[in-house]
Order: structure tokens, then C-alpha cells, then sequence
């Protein structure tokens, strides 16, 4: 029969167990602390594409109108604010053709062509009634831009990131304006500090030329 | 062995953020491209069918980026032009090219650009900063003489 001896019954020192925890407690504190950095560095690059996408959705939305504007006006105080004014394209109720046919409520209105001395005219105006539909950008509660046209207001772009749309409208040498330049930044939710540089960082730019006031 | 497998999965950490980054800063790439390809044709869209045909009223354009962004200053534009739908011979095309240095290149010229419809073709090229990858982003368009409403 073979005797246990004491060396074979022993465990850990207490001394060893305490290092083992203690190991153990660093290596867990790291492994949560990483997976708890990795989850807001995914969220943070989610919500990046999010806002992201948000900016091109407002330059394009930007762009249509302005590409088939008379004019743009803009304002900076206390935050900008668009103004577009388009032709009426389309027929609108009360327009006389709409009143010969609620049916061409929202279809798009054949042009008139008159020549002129200076080449042909292409006038898109109703007969009688309003010529012009304006459209508004504006910024609401640092958290939304709402396109206005009609009275209907369309919220285009909603975020927590401050999303904000600067416009400038450009004259060369024609009386109002001719083309803009567009640029839309947002200050994203993981920042190191620098705001100004985070925000400018994120900056996408657009030109866009009013076809109305387009040249030969 | 435990000490090797803990080391993997922190550098393996850092690397999936830093492609995430790098994944970021490829859509920004590509977003600065598509926008600087739509501000160009926009330009040269808008200007006078005469001056779009004159060589150096192009070249002295492209002097200029598209748009004010980091990321088209480092692209490669380039700009070709020729008479539509048939192109001159022997030479049909015109081509401009912008570097990255932001000086402009005269490649070819078109024997004629004609005196009604011209092609113009924009495309900017890049190294992608994922898996440095070259992309481009390319447009054509159509533009006719005559006062354009």
C-alpha cells in the first residue's frame, strides 16, 4: 500500500492564489474595458455613415432646386436659412388647367416657347395665377433640416451630430445669383477635443449652377 | 500560450479599429470624388460653348480644383474633350490632365471640337486608403452651343 505523503495533498500558498486573482482581475479589466471601447468605436462609426448619408441626401436635395431656380437668397442670423424660388413646373390646384382638369393636379406643365430678339423664351408659368413656388431651408433645433415648399414641410436630415448646411450664393456679372457653393458638416458623436477640426473634417462640397440664369 | 493568446486579441482589437478608420476615410475618399466630379462637369456645363472649345480657357480652369476639399487636391483629373457625335480626325480628343501637384497638362489636341455639340468626359482617379486600391469615379456628358435654359 502506498502512503500519501503531505508534498502529494498540498494545494496553492495563499501567496500564489492572490497573484493568480489578481492576474486574473487585470486581464478581465482590460478584456471589458476593450469590448466596451471596441462597441462605442462601432457605434461611433455607425452613426458616422448615418450622418454621413444624411450629408449627400441634403446636397442633393439642395442641388434639384437650386439647378431649377430663378433665385437663391440666403441668410445667416440666426442660423441659415434658404430661400429658392422655383418656376411653377407643375400644375397646381387653381392653376386654369386644373380647373379644366383636376387630373393635371401635380403633372408637369408644357412650356410655352415665344421668340424673342435675343433667341427663343421658354416659359414655364401658368396662364393666370402663381408663377413661383418657394422653398425653404431651415435648420431646427441644431437637429434637423426641414425643406418647406408649398407649406409642406419635409424634414430631410435629422441628427444628433449637429448636421449644419452652409450656403453661399455667388454673383459674377449677372444681378442675382448665379451659382452656389454648398458645404454641410457635422460634429461626430467621438470626438478627441478638437470640435473645430472634427467638424471640418467631415465638410462635403457642391456647386451648383442655376440653369435659369445659364449662358449661350 | 495564455499570454500569446491574450496579446493576439489586443493587437487583433487595434487593427479592426484602425480598419474601421481606414474604411471611414475610403467612403470619404469616394464621396470627395463623386462631389468633385459633379462640381467639374457643373463648370464646364455651364460655361460658354466657345471658351469650353478655346484649349487654354479649359487648362486655365483646371488650374483650380473642383471644390475646396483635402481629398480632391489629391486626385488625378482628367478632362477630355471632343466633337460629338463624330470626332475629328486624325486627333478627336482633347485631354487635360490635373496632378496631383495641381499643374495641368496639355495630353492631346482635338483637330476640331466642332461648332455645335462637344463630349466631355471627367474622371478622378485615387489610391485608395483602404488596401491602397485604385479607384476612379468617371462622368460624361453631352454640351450643346446656344443659350443653355
Amino acid at each position: 500500500m502506498k502512503r500519501i505523503t503531505r508534498a502529494e495533498q498540498s494545494g496553492f500558498t495563499l501567496a500564489e492564489t492572490l497573484i493568480a486573482t489578481g492576474i486574473s482581475t487585470v486581464i478581465l479589466a482590460a478584456l471589458i474595458t476593450a469590448s466596451i471601447a471596441m462597441q462605442k468605436s462601432l457605434n461611433a462609426v455607425d452613426n458616422y455613415f448615418a450622418t454621413h448619408m444624411q450629408q449627400v441626401r441634403i446636397i442633393d436635395y439642395l442641388n434639384r432646386d437650386v439647378k431649377r431656380a430663378f433665385s437663391v437668397v440666403s441668410t445667416t442670423t440666426p442660423q441659415q436659412t434658404i430661400t429658392i424660388t422655383v418656376p411653377n413646373y407643375l400644375i397646381q390646384a387653381g392653376d386654369p388647367e386644373a380647373i379644366a382638369n383636376p387630373q393635371l393636379v401635380n403633372t408637369p406643365r408644357d412650356p410655352t416657347i415665344t421668340n424673342t430678339a435675343t433667341g427663343p423664351q421658354v416659359n414655364y408659368s401658368p396662364p393666370a395665377g402663381a408663377s413661383t413656388t418657394t422653398v425653404v431651408y431651415s435648420i431646427v433645433n441644431n437637429t434637423s433640416i426641414q425643406r418647406t415648399e408649398n407649406g409642406v414641410v419635409t424634414i430631410i436630415a435629422s441628427s444628433t451630430d449637429q448636421l449644419l448646411p452652409t450656403m453661399t450664393d455667388t454673383e459674377l456679372d449677372l444681378s442675382n445669383t448665379e451659382f452656389t457653393k454648398t458645404t454641410v458638416t457635422f460634429l461626430p458623436i467621438f470626438t478627441s477635443g478638437n470640435s473645430a477640426a472634427e467638424r471640418s473634417g467631415t465638410t462635403v462640397f457642391a456647386t451648383s449652377y442655376l440653369r435659369n440664369k445659364r449662358r449661350g | 500560450m495564455a499570454a500569446t493568446l491574450i496579446g493576439v486579441f489586443f493587437v487583433s482589437i487595434f487593427e479592426l479599429n484602425a480598419v474601421c478608420l481606414r474604411y471611414i476615410e475610403s467612403s470619404k475618399e469616394a464621396v470627395a470624388a463623386i462631389a468633385a466630379v459633379q462640381d467639374r462637369s457643373e463648370v464646364l456645363r455651364n460655361s460658354a460653348f466657345s471658351d469650353l472649345t478655346t484649349s487654354s480657357y479649359v487648362q486655365g480652369l483646371l488650374a483650380n480644383p473642383a471644390n475646396a476639399s483635402d481629398y480632391t487636391q489629391r486626385m488625378t483629373e482628367i478632362v477630355q474633350l471632343s466633337a460629338y457625335p463624330t470626332p475629328s480626325t486624325p486627333n478627336g480628343v482633347t485631354q487635360f490632365t490635373r496632378h496631383t501637384d495641381g499643374t495641368v497638362s496639355q495630353d492631346s489636341t482635338a483637330t476640331d471640337l466642332g461648332t455645335t455639340l462637344v463630349k466631355v468626359s471627367i474622371s478622378q482617379s485615387w489610391t485608395a486608403v483602404l488596401g491602397a486600391r485604385s479607384r476612379s469615379e468617371s462622368t460624361t456628358l453631352i454640351i450643346a452651343n446656344g443659350t443653355k435654359k
